[in-house]
């Protein structure tokens, strides 16, 4: 009977192995050096931000109307809106209006410029009696003008125009209204909304 | 010569393995991915609100009561509430990946706004 035996393998390589997996483990633990990334889907972030601005400018007025303050209230919120949203990289554009009855046949309108620069707004208001058409010049960003309409009746509609946008919107005068038109930019896409309450 | 080949070839052999094990390690760790992370970190401040716990916790800083409401147990989470003036209660994590939702209030009872920043982020990274 012949015993073969194997012969003994040398090792040899070893230390090269525990060289290139030292060397690896340095690579990933190098790998957080290259700083934080805060990751926020962008299309999704958009319509989240939206459904947060549709909701609060609402409450914001309410607040504001607690307060008998309504239109400085809106005004510091809208502001507060596009500094908050411009940390995450979200460019808000908002031009707003607002209608309060005073007396029995008389409203206030007050429009607020929040877009990126002065804009001329043209405001058509149109009841049972007519139209009324107000056109402010070069009204400057982040401000707001108002007027005061007399002998409305209940219902009326409102129409903003700037630039080449416009929108329509169907009132009662005896309660308090807002429409707002909304653009929102992150990157390269682009929201853009309306809403009455 | 022939050293150095070995400890290149080792080295490639290595980060192979070790990414192969973080790819397989991820599916694992219950990541959820970014887009769900975001839409539910919005949903929970949402509810919260409609169930009228997010705003007396905001206008009182609490943000620690806060991110006890959270209902996340896959991921750590941390809140942080911002005032008008850009200050900030709560830290936000030094971690390589935060996924962030955002909520913004105009106050609860009375004019006071917030933003409220919630954080997502792995177990092994500390607030």
């Amino acid at each position: 009977m012949i015993m073969t035996s194997k012969p003994r393998r040398k090792l040899k390589g070893q230390f090269f192995l525990i060289a290139g997996l030292l060397l690896a483990l340095m690579f990933f633990a190098g790998l957080p050096t290259a700083g934080t990334l805060v990751q926020t889907p962008v299309a999704a972030d958009l319509k989240y931000a939206y459904e947060n601005i549709e909701y609060e400018f609402a409450r914001a007025l309410n607040l504001g109307l607690n307060e008998s303050d309504q239109i400085d209230t809106l005004k510091n919120f809208t502001v507060f809106m596009t500094n908050s949203l411009s940390t995450r990289s979200i460019a808000l554009d908002t031009l707003w209006a607002v209608s309060e009855g005073n007396t029995s046949s008389m409203i206030n309108v007050t429009v607020g410029n929040f877009l990126a620069s002065a804009v001329n707004v043209t405001l058509n208001l149109t009841d049972a009696g007519g139209t009324h058409t107000i056109t402010y010049m070069d009204v400057p960003k982040d401000s707001a003008n108002w007027t005061e309409f007399h002998s409305v009746t209940s219902d009326f509609n409102l129409t903003l125009a700037f630039n080449d946008d416009s929108g329509t919107v169907e009132w009662e005068r005896d309660k308090v209204n807002i429409y707002a038109l909304v653009n929102m930019t992150r990157g390269e896409t682009i929201k853009k909304e309306q809403f009455s309450f | 010569m022939r050293g150095f080949w070995y400890i290149i070839e080792s080295v490639l052999v290595s980060l192979m393995v070790i990414s192969f094990l973080l790819f397989i390690g991820s599916f694992y760790s219950g990541n959820i991915g970014s887009e769900n992370l975001a839409e539910k970190g919005h949903n929970i401040l949402q509810s919260l609100d409609e169930r009228g716990e997010l705003r007396n916790h905001t206008v009182a800083l609490d943000n620690g009561g806060l991110n006890e409401l959270i209902p996340v147990y896959s991921y750590n989470h941390t809140v942080q509430i911002c005032d008008y003036s850009g200050s900030c209660t709560g830290q936000r994590p030094n971690a390589t990946r935060i996924w962030t939702a955002s909520y913004i209030i105009s106050g609860d009872d009375r004019y006071q706004p917030f933003e409220i920043r919630l954080y997502f982020f792995p177990f092994d990274v500390s607030a």
